[in-house]
């Protein structure tokens, strides 16, 4: 009875023992754990900039998907092109997510260049192109070694900037950068297309070489698409140059304006009246001018994009919407209220609907 | 020599188990599924064929490990087949440490095999293989041994539905930890953050294996970080291992 009492007690002395050891065990564990977990947040995988990268909702994004965040930004990365496919195709091109799409998914995975290098050409190419540098920018913080990314700064202020003032210096300055991240016959071609556009202060010709470029690289379906409706949107800018040219030799020989387009073929001025192979039309305006349909409507989509995100901006700050259009430029929401690209015509505007056409 | 017969008798179980060749079936499915995602995506296609296929070795490795691992020593019991092993001459550690080893050779298998794959399927598509994508690999492999010893350790205290219930929400929260430390600043030296902190440490943080991203987009990762994330996941599954040896020495079979 005595020995076994005795061998209770040694039985219950030793599972003690054990526990206690166990413990032990786990909390020792737990502190090396705990110190490596340290060393490892201090070491990063590498170096980053939180604060530029990381909003909150992307952050959440990030922690609940159980380590697939990257998945989920190339998820989200076929739905912006499936997006941007859909409103190019339709007859408003709002565009409205693009920005947020692309800003998004970069967030989820910071080190993906073709969302940097292609969201910004989608953006720039929808005459966004404030967004589309902000976000390539940033892809350049992340991604200093990838040529494509300075390249697509150059090509947005080729493309989108080319009439502003120093445009060519910081094109050039871009593209320099982009060739000092590359070697050989690349970097020299690059080097002395920059120095090219620092000569020229010309950047007409470049851009619609950019998008022949393009064109004839790309291996996707819609940039291809996109490259070709660019192409042909400059060929049919140019053809409106010309004819511009045309309607002032007609009245330095008539002394008036032509009444029709057509009589300037009628009088010997041009061979024939192009065609538009967007189906839009030539046409002269009251103030004497030749324009385009095409190319008066891709600007009239443009400008709205401009103008409605000012207005979600103005409503999302002050919670209501500007009685007056003019209210975004003294809000501060735009530095100044692009025209209606059609002559004779003005934006129209409802207060109560914040809506704009 | 007694736990590599366990190890050894483990790993021919497992490897004719049913569950696993589905889920590898699925996992090539993912694999090779993903280029179909990259026809629609303005030539990404090689990184996401790279970030879809280290998911899955991931998300399928750890659900092997999980369905796998969490009936490994429940359905010795169940069956009674446990009576004639710890009948031998031979300790109950041994057994639990024989089993895990057995597991993680099939785990070591089953990466190595969906590694490969995907590695050559990125090949055959046109892409390149570095050093990052094979690192993503094994830091992969590291972060599968913490979810099995999670699974061993589940097994040998629950049933295996519960267990994989468990080891399954320390596997998403183990991605998520992050979020602990993170926290606003009005928390700022206040109990909740102290607990928080507490918490960060003790969940097993498996995002420190998770350099995916950085494989897919080709971003080099410094071998510090690596050797200290090996480290950390072997330190972590041994602690695991430990518990779960001496939950299995107490326990009534």
């Amino acid at each position: 009875m005595k020995s076994e009492v005795n061998q209770g007690v040694a039985r219950t002395r030793r599972r003690a023992w054990r526990a206690i050891v166990i413990i032990l065990g786990v909390v020792a564990a737990l502190g090396i754990t705990s110190a490596v977990q340290m060393q490892l947040d201090a070491i990063g995988k590498t170096k980053r900039d939180e604060e530029l990268l990381y909003l909150p909702n992307e952050k959440l994004l990030n922690h609940f998907t159980a380590g697939l965040h990257s998945v989920v930004a190339d998820l989200l990365w076929l739905k912006c092109v499936q997006y941007t496919v859909q409103e190019f195709h339709s007859q408003e091109r709002k565009f409205t997510w693009l920005e947020h799409m692309c800003n998004t998914i970069v967030r989820l995975d910071p080190y993906f260049t073709g969302a940097y290098q292609w969201g910004g050409t989608l953006l720039a190419a929808i005459g966004n192109d404030t967004a589309a540098i902000e976000l390539v920018k940033r892809g350049m913080v992340r991604r200093p070694d990838r040529w494509e990314l300075p390249f697509e700064v150059a090509k947005t202020f080729i493309l989108n900037r080319r009439e502003e003032p120093g445009a060519a210096a910081i094109a050039s300055y871009y593209l320099l950068w982009t060739a000092d991240l590359l070697e050989g016959a690349d970097r020299e071609f690059f080097t002395r297309w920059a120095y090219n556009i620092q000569r020229m202060h010309d950047l007409s010709g470049t851009g619609r070489q950019i998008w022949v470029n393009i064109r004839e690289t790309t291996k996707d379906p819609f940039m291809r698409e996109l490259a070709e409706r660019k192409i042909a949107l400059l060929d049919v800018r140019e053809k409106c140059a010309g004819l511009n040219l045309a309607v002032e030799r007609f009245v330095q020989k008539y002394g008036r304006r032509p009444g029709r387009l057509e009589e300037l073929s009628e009088k010997g001025v041009v061979d024939t009246i192009p065609s538009d192979p967007l189906g839009g039309m030539f046409f002269v305006a009251d103030d004497g001018k030749v324009y385009n349909t095409s190319v008066l409507d891709e600007d009239v989509a443009d400008r709205l994009r401009v103008i409605r995100a000012a207005i979600n901006r103005f409503k999302n700050e002050k919670g209501r919407y500007p009685e007056r259009l003019e209210e975004l430029v003294e809000s501060g929401e735009m530095t100044r209220l692009p025209s209606h690209p059609y002559p004779g015509r003005a934006w129209r505007y409802d207060p109560i609907q914040g809506s704009v056409e | 020599m007694r736990i590599f017969a366990v190890a050894h008798n483990t790993f021919r179980e497992t490897v004719r188990d049913k569950v696993l060749y589905v889920l590898l079936f699925f996992a090539g499915v993912t694999v090779f599924g993903s280029k179909a995602l990259g026809w629609i995506s303005v030539g990404q296609d090689i990184k996401i064929v790279k970030d879809i296929s280290l998911a899955a070795i991931s998300v399928f490795g750890a659900l092997i490990a999980i369905f796998v691992g969490a009936s490994l020593v429940y359905k010795e019991i169940d069956k009674r087949t446990i009576y004639t092993i710890i009948s031998r001459p031979m300790h109950r550690f041994e057994f639990v440490v024989g089993k895990y080893l057995g597991l993680m050779g099939l785990i070591a298998l089953v990466t190595l095999v969906m590694g490969l794959v995907a590695g050559a399927y990125v090949l055959l598509l046109g892409g390149t293989i570095d050093v990052v994508f094979v690192t993503a690999v094994v830091l992969i492999f590291w972060e599968l041994l913490v979810v099995t010893a999670l699974a061993v350790l589940m097994s040998t205290v629950t049933s295996p539905i519960l267990g994989a219930i468990i080891v399954f929400s320390l596997y998403v929260a183990g991605h998520a930890s992050g979020i602990l430390v993170d926290l606003p600043p009005h928390f700022e030296n206040t109990w909740t953050e102290t607990i928080m902190h507490v918490l960060y440490y003790i969940i097993p943080n498996l995002s420190n294996f998770n350099i995916r991203p950085e494989a897919a987009n080709g971003v080099p990762v410094s071998m510090a970080y690596v050797g200290w994330a090996i480290v950390y996941g072997t330190v972590y599954a041994g602690m695991l291992l430990g518990v779960a040896a001496a939950a299995f020495e107490d326990k009534d079979v």
